[in-house]
């Protein structure tokens, strides 16, 4: 039987028993590489110095563009007598660098009119003349930054929703009438505040600061919740189908297709990164709470749980403390599945030209960019393994991770 | 047996409800006039006729009343206090949306009504001057500013300037003071009475009522961009996108399924090696990237004459009077890359998911007294076995459609088949809601009736499924 997981020990000999596996290191080496790409991409990829000496003066201009005191203009010519020494980033362009010497797709192989070997497009270039490997980095970036936010709020939602369905299921909940009363007006109200603060609050008649409104308002539900916790409603109590709710919420998400859904919202709202991971959050929930439900089924039959309520430890507790963390390694397994999928949808979406915007180069719109070109094989194969390996990598390791947590 | 069906339909209905709330809310958030889509944007400046302006307004209240955009958007509503319960009735949108950021920051309705309107008169008696003197657009300029304003900052700048102006137009600019006065007035309301909601009761006659009652009658209204129904647009596309969907489908299933036997029955074998590894790798492929690179390496003479197998445009048109022979070497020969793209993670997937089945099926006990009782080995595989460790991909089979149909989307661009996913893009790329949402609830039921047959489906197979049921039915 499954013992409990919340421990770091369990964890430490997870990794440990993962770590035999030759196709986990490597999948893990890929997926560490891809989020070093990701969070230097500035200083792997980009068209002014990393380091300068500008009239004496030493200068970090990657680091002034990413803190915003960037001292320089996009005219500045690196190559002035001003500068006396500068090193150059391993790639000297940045994903949207026009570089018009070599536009009209320069193959990788083919001679390109370039200064020296240092400002080779070594994977070639598009259209317009920017540099395919810079693009990768950028889509690398682009990737990581959708699909671990995506899938972050898509965990969130549903490890919470599962939990909570397969926890109580359709009979444990037991809440005295007045509780259910209460807390359905709150809610209400709560979800009626959020709409009208926002533009109470507002200048001009558009809503403003709205994530920090909902931000205290779901703080001050909590709150209200575990306050009338704490009173006495009366004996009188109704048995909330908890399951029986989610369960349905989940069967509508899942009645339309996932992509479409996607592809649809996506369109909808104006174009820009944040967009597209919540979008992925919104859609890839169902799934999540579906595993996660049926490992707490599973975690609900164990003694321990038995044991802690028969101690009388109030349900919230033994969910927040013993439930979920039993569950949240089950559910790194769909997790990692999800990942890979976060990651194809986010290629995907940017394929057919919905949810980023324009300047924004990702793997998807690369590969996009051949369908005016079809001999531009580099646009193709490139970022096309990019996004292969990392599907991969994810997808391995949910396989191994759900091997060894059955062995274990 | 037949209740128990009866009953998992009328589990659908919620459902669809839901589905189709869903894609209501969504459409309401498309952005841009919906009426404005139907009859032509047209712009308005100084030298507008404000005849033409009239006529422009008649024509948008009658293409409104026809598409049903002058209901309001629900049954019922709920609205801030101090909002008029026929806000919907402003006509056309770009005003009910100024009148509504009016509301939210100046609180009092009938002030905002008649602020506006004494505007608008302002506007009219302006441009119905005859002799237009020098500064004349700068006023008409101001005036159309003022008509847009929200803020204080602003609307009272533009007041004192227009003041200014008054001299030299007295007769057209006379109610300058009493939109002044207004406005002094709005100033001074306090706003806490929009904190309040306010309940709104509007009857059947709205736009999601109208919207579900044409969509059950399989009205979906008309595109925007050339003024066909959705509904010819689509079914002239349904076809095409349901050959691809299900020959990938037949294809996957078979190819799945053998690969899945043959992996989990000769575990040793070096095909099943091979193919074990090889399958987690093809899962990854996405099949956009797949189809791109069958584009790029066998559809082009670039490689050499030999790569140049297949055509890469459509599904295929047939020559008259050809042959079925041709007909049918015409259209494998279109479908053979798309389905192949879509095909390989489909493949993976289930011969995967039947390696797992069947192997964990071999092993129980029961197999193992057949094979002793001796009963030849491929009688047991196949009677056995592979009956029972199938159940799991039938439950796969209702998420396969979806999946399938969303992917197809992209391979339908790339190889430029006229499917429904082509026409959802289209759709989009050219804003045209209507198709999108119709291709989205058609999409959604499509799903839901596979759900429902995979639930039929199990039920006709698994004999302990088919059982409980009347074992419930006689308690």
């Amino acid at each position: 039987m499954s013992k409990p997981q919340n421990s770091p020990r369990f964890w430490r000999k997870l990794l440990h028993r993962l770590n035999q596996h030759r196709v986990f290191r490597l999948a893990k080496a890929w997926m560490l590489f891809l989020a070093f790409v990701a969070i230097f991409a500035n200083f792997i990829a980009n068209d002014v110095p990393i380091f300068c000496r500008y009239n004496g003066d030493i200068q970090f201009p990657v680091i002034q563009q990413a803190l915003g005191n960037y001292q320089f203009n996009k005219t500045t010519d690196w190559n002035a007598p001003q500068f006396s020494s500068k090193l150059m980033p391993l790639i000297p362009y940045q994903a949207n660098t026009i570089d018009p010497l070599n536009s009209h797709f320069k193959s990788p192989f083919g001679s390109q009119q370039i200064a020296s070997w240092r400002y080779r497009h070594w994977l070639g270039t598009d259209q317009i003349g920017r540099d395919v490997l810079a693009g990768m980095v950028s889509g690398a970036r682009v990737s990581v930054v959708i699909s671990f936010l995506g899938i972050g709020i898509a965990a969130i939602i549903g490890i919470l929703l599962g939990s909570l369905s397969g926890y109580f299921g359709d009979y444990r909940l037991r809440w005295p009438v007045w509780r259910i009363v209460l807390s359905i007006i709150s809610a209400l109200l709560v979800a009626w505040l959020a709409y009208i603060l926002p533009l109470y609050f507002s200048e001009n008649g558009q809503p403003a600061h709205r994530l920090t409104i909902l931000f205290f308002l779901l703080l001050s539900y909590i709150l209200l919740q575990i306050v009338m916790h704490r009173i006495p409603f009366g004996k009188k109590r109704i048995t909330l189908p908890v399951d029986l709710l989610i369960m349905r919420g989940v069967e509508v998400f899942s009645a339309i297709p996932k992509l479409l859904l996607l592809l649809v919202i996506s369109a909808l709202f104006p174009p820009s990164i944040y967009t597209v991971a919540v979008v992925i959050g919104i859609t890839f929930w169902p799934t999540i709470t579906r595993f996660t439900r049926g490992e707490m089924l599973k975690i609900r039959a164990q003694e321990y749980l038995a044991s802690a309520e028969m101690q009388n430890i109030p349900h919230w507790k033994i969910l927040l403390r013993h439930a979920i963390p039993n569950a949240v390694g089950p559910a790194m397994i769909v997790i990692m599945l999800g990942l890979g999928n976060a990651i194809l949808a986010e290629s995907f979406l940017s394929f057919l030209g919905i949810g980023l915007p324009p300047d924004v180069v990702s793997w998807g719109k690369l590969l996009a960019a051949a369908r005016t070109n079809i001999s531009a094989w580099w646009l193709v194969l490139f970022p096309g393994l990019g996004i292969f390996f990392t599907i991969y990598s994810a997808n391995r390791i949910g396989e191994l991770l759900l091997e060894e947590l059955k062995a274990g | 047996m037949k209740r128990y069906l009866l009953r998992r339909l009328l589990y659908f209905v919620p459902t669809l409800v839901l589905v189709s709330l869903i894609t209501f809310g969504l459409s309401r958030l498309a952005p841009g006039d919906p009426v404005e889509s139907i009859i032509g944007i047209s712009v308005f400046d100084e030298e507008t006729n404000p005849d033409d302006e009239k006529l422009r307004l008649e024509e948008y209240a009658r293409a409104a009343a026809e598409y049903h955009y002058d209901c309001p958007p629900f049954y019922f509503a709920i609205i801030p206090q101090n909002y008029p319960d026929t806000l919907y009735k402003i006509q056309p949108l770009s005003n009910r949306k100024h009148v509504t950021r009016l509301l939210r920051k100046y609180d009092d309705w009938s002030k905002i009504v008649s602020f506006t309107q004494e505007i608008a008169k302002m506007r009219t008696a302006l441009l119905q001057i005859p002799q237009k003197p020098a500064n004349y657009s700068a006023t008409i300029e101001r005036v159309n500013r003022l008509s847009l304003a929200i803020d204080n900052t602003t609307i009272s700048a533009l007041l004192s300037s227009l003041k200014k102006d008054q001299d030299a137009y007295p007769k057209a600019l006379a109610n300058i003071d009493k939109i002044d006065a207004l406005f002094q007035q709005m100033q001074q309301t306090h706003r806490l009475r929009m904190l309040i909601p306010k309940w709104v009761w509007y009857g059947f006659d709205n736009q999601y009522h109208h919207w579900v009652s044409g969509v059950l009658r399989g009205n979906f209204g008309l595109s925007v961009i050339d003024k066909k129904p959705v509904m010819t647009k689509i079914w002239a596309t349904l076809p095409n996108t349901l050959w691809l969907n299900l020959t990938t489908l037949v294809v996957g299933l078979i190819f799945g399924i053998l690969s899945g036997i043959l992996m989990a029955i000769h575990p040793q074998k070096w095909y099943s090696k091979l193919a074990r590894t090889k399958m987690y790798a093809w899962l990854a492929i996405p099949s956009f990237w797949l189809a791109s690179l069958l584009v790029i390496f066998f559809t082009t003479n670039d490689y050499g004459a030999w790569t140049n197998l297949f055509p890469s445009n459509g599904l295929g048109h047939f020559p008259q009077g050809a042959t079925l022979f041709q007909r049918v070497f015409i259209r494998m020969s279109h479908l053979f890359l798309p389905v192949m793209s879509l095909a390989i993670p489909l493949i993976a997937t289930l011969a995967l998911q039947m390696r797992r089945s069947l192997a964990a099926e071999m092993k129980k006990p029961y197999i193992k007294t057949a094979i002793l009782k001796g009963i030849p080995l491929r009688q047991v595989i196949w009677r056995h076995g592979v009956k029972n460790a199938i159940f799991p991909i039938v439950t796969l089979f209702g998420n396969i459609l979806p999946a399938l149909i969303g992917g197809s989307v992209a391979i339908e661009l790339i190889f430029n088949i006229p499917g429904m996913g082509h026409l959802l893009l289209q759709s989009i790329y050219g804003k045209d809601w209507p198709v999108v949402f119709a291709v989205l609830v058609i999409t959604a039921i499509l799903t839901i009736l596979s759900l429902l047959l995979t639930d039929i489906l199990y039920t006709k197979l698994d004999p302990r499924v088919r059982l409980n049921h009347q074992k419930s039915r006689h308690e």
